[in-house]
């Protein structure tokens, strides 16, 4: 479904990502660790346009997608989430997630103007959807609050619905357990995995939680200054003797 | 039934609004209204480029200006009707709002704001210097009135100033409408989220720049629509109507009404025409006033007053919600 080869972006002299080759297959879940500063965020700022790298390659369906504009990658179904809670401060969570569906409206200016046929059917399908989606992850009660006066834990949630509102076929997700109590990272992992059961969606997941990781991936890489230094099942790569150096050299946030 | 309530409101507003001839028949006021429907163009189309999409302009009435002058030299030089060049000075500041857009929608905030001052600077400059077609300081005079109009057995001509009145009603209500439409829309929608956060908008598959283009492109057509009208509802146009000071009158305009909404920038307009009028009483404290009030709004009322009205409506209602959920058994 996705896959990288030899991607490398330095700043200055500063190598964030060197050499890293990525293989996501369909239905997988995904995850890449490694410590603070190890390249993560910025591999995802890779895949997704926001970020050209220096050398490499990004095939995406089978398709070269190096050198796309963010929003044309996006159109194929490669969404991602931010590390930071990234919403529409001043959009309720109705809109916003309603937002999400832009690619998959097409009713021309004509139709937009007299309020067409087209326009109308759309925006009653995005009504609907809308609610599935919210109700999918248990946003529907906070339907007409604004983004800005969410609790923290929502507002992360309402990322997500917003991604997937957007019709991912590849999931990125940076982070989304950052700063959740228990609960609400038990509610993501529900909803991580049947994002997967009930849409067919492949998951790549950035995480520093690593129950959480071990739980629900099917695959791990992890990442160290930028490299890939380790690659496999869950219990191998907790075994891996280099991944666990990296981490005691490094100290690890939310390690438990 | 929330939406046949509006529709009922919006016609009610339309049928008084038709009768204000009949209750101010002195020709000073008339003036006021007519000049209130072209502003209300005015200041959807910026508030369809500042409110909606977040895009700051400070360079709006050149193409006001544009609109004027290609539609005044159209008609006085070859002879085009109103009816004609109005669209033509419509699309010829629509051309221009895109190619400008292209070039300068790529800067943000501050750099975007003086940039499109320069813009407007600059065809201030052209109308001013370019003589030979546009007659420099001196500007056109002696542009002609609409032609007589046959519609449907009807015979209209555009001679007294309620005739402008309503001409300028028609013409504002379909801006309205139009802005009103493009707003409710999937285009609304994105330029929405723009405006919010461009990064995110970027990230769910939204092309940021096309975006901004289209609202810059229709904003431009639209004043320049607007300049066609009041050249020909003033007869005469010289380069100090379109200067960076009038850019700046309709974005208070906005300011004041709130510009991420439909009504704000009409009342803004329609405010903001009249009341200058009435402070003429305070004489050149007028300009004090105005400064003192416009800082006022953008510290403390950024929404604009329908803006801060509305918010204030759905805080209610979401403080309402708020005690429901907490307390579930008084629902
Ligand atoms: N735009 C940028 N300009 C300069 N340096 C950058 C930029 N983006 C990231 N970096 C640097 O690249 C390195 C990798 O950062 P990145 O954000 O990808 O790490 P990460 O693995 O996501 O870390 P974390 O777990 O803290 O989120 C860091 O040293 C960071 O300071
Ligand atoms: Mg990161």
């Amino acid at each position: 479904m996705l896959e990288a080869r030899g991607l490398s972006i330095s700043f200055g002299g500063l190598k964030a990502v060197e050499s890293v080759d990525l293989s996501v297959g369909k239905g997988e879940i995904f995850s890449l660790i490694g410590p603070n500063g190890a390249g993560k965020t910025t591999l995802f700022n890779l895949l997704t346009g926001f970020l050209k790298p220096d050398r490499g390659e990004v095939l995406f369906m089978d398709q070269p997608i190096l050198g796309r504009q963010p929003h044309e990658i996006a159109g194929m179904g490669l969404i991602r989430t931010f590390q930071k809670t990234n919403i529409f401060a001043e959009a309720t969570v109705k809109e916003s997630v309603a937002i999400g569906f832009h690619t998959q409206r097409q009713a021309n200016i004509v139709d937009i103007l007299v309020n067409g046929p087209n326009s109308r059917a759309e925006k009653r399908a995005v009504e609907e959807q809308t609610r599935e989606i919210l109700a999918f992850t248990g946003l529907l009660p906070w339907s007409d609050y604004l983004g800005k006066n969410l609790p923290y834990g929502k507002q992360r949630l309402l990322a997500i619905a917003l991604a997937l509102a957007a019709k991912p076929r590849l999931l990125l997700l940076d982070e989304p357990a950052t700063g959740l109590n228990p609960v609400e990272t038990k509610e993501l992992i529900e909803i991580i995995l049947s994002v997967r059961e009930t849409y067919g969606i492949t998951v790549l997941l950035i995480e520093h939680n690593m129950k959480l990781v071990i739980s629900i991936s099917d695959r791990i890489a992890v990442l160290n200054f930028g490299q890939k230094i380790a690659e496999g099942k869950p219990n191998e790569v907790a075994q891996n003797p280099a991944v666990v150096e990296a981490y005691l050299g490094r100290g690890f946030r939310n390690a438990s | 039934m929330k939406k046949q309530v509006r529709l009922l409101v919006a016609a009610l507003v339309l049928i008084g609004l038709l009768f204000i001839p009949k209750l101010f028949s002195m020709d000073y006021y008339m003036h006021m209204f007519v000049m209130s429907e072209i502003y209300t163009v005015l200041a959807l189309s910026l508030a369809l480029i500042v409110g909606f999409s977040g895009q700051v302009s400070m360079g709006h009435a050149a193409f006001y200006g544009i609109g004027a002058y290609v539609s005044a030299l159209l008609s006085v030089n070859f002879g085009f009707s109103f009816w004609v060049t109005i669209w033509i000075a419509g699309i010829a500041a629509g051309v221009v709002s895109f190619m400008i857009g292209v070039l300068v929608l790529r800067l943000r905030g501050h750099f975007l704001a003086i940039t499109t001052a320069f813009f407007g600077i600059l065809v201030g400059l052209v109308f001013n210097n370019w003589t030979t077609l546009t007659n420099g300081p001196m500007g056109i005079s002696g542009i002609p009135r609409p032609t007589p109009f046959h519609f449907a057995g009807f015979n209209m001509v555009v001679q007294t100033r309620a005739h402008y009145y309503y001409l300028g009603l028609a013409f504002a209500a379909l801006v309205t409408f139009i802005v009103y439409r493009l707003i409710n829309s999937r285009i609304g929608n994105a330029l929405i989220a723009i405006r919010e956060n461009e990064e995110l908008a970027r990230s769910i598959g939204i092309d940021a720049m096309a975006y901004k283009v289209f609202a810059f492109t229709v904003g431009g057509g639209l004043a320049g629509m607007a300049g066609s009208f009041y050249a020909h509802y003033i007869l005469f146009i010289s380069p100090v109507t379109f200067t960076v000071g009038e850019s700046i009158n309709i974005l208070v305009m906005i300011i004041f009404g709130g510009m991420t909404t439909l009504f704000g920038p009409i009342l803004g307009a329609v405010f903001l025409t009249v009341l200058p009028e009435f402070l003429r009483i305070a004489g050149s404290l007028r300009l004090v006033i105005y400064g003192v009030a416009l800082v006022v709004f953008i510290i403390w009322m950024p929404l604009g007053v329908w803006g801060s009205l509305k918010s204030f409506w759905m805080g209610q209602r979401q403080a309402s919600l708020q005690t429901a959920r907490e307390n579930p058994e008084r629902l």
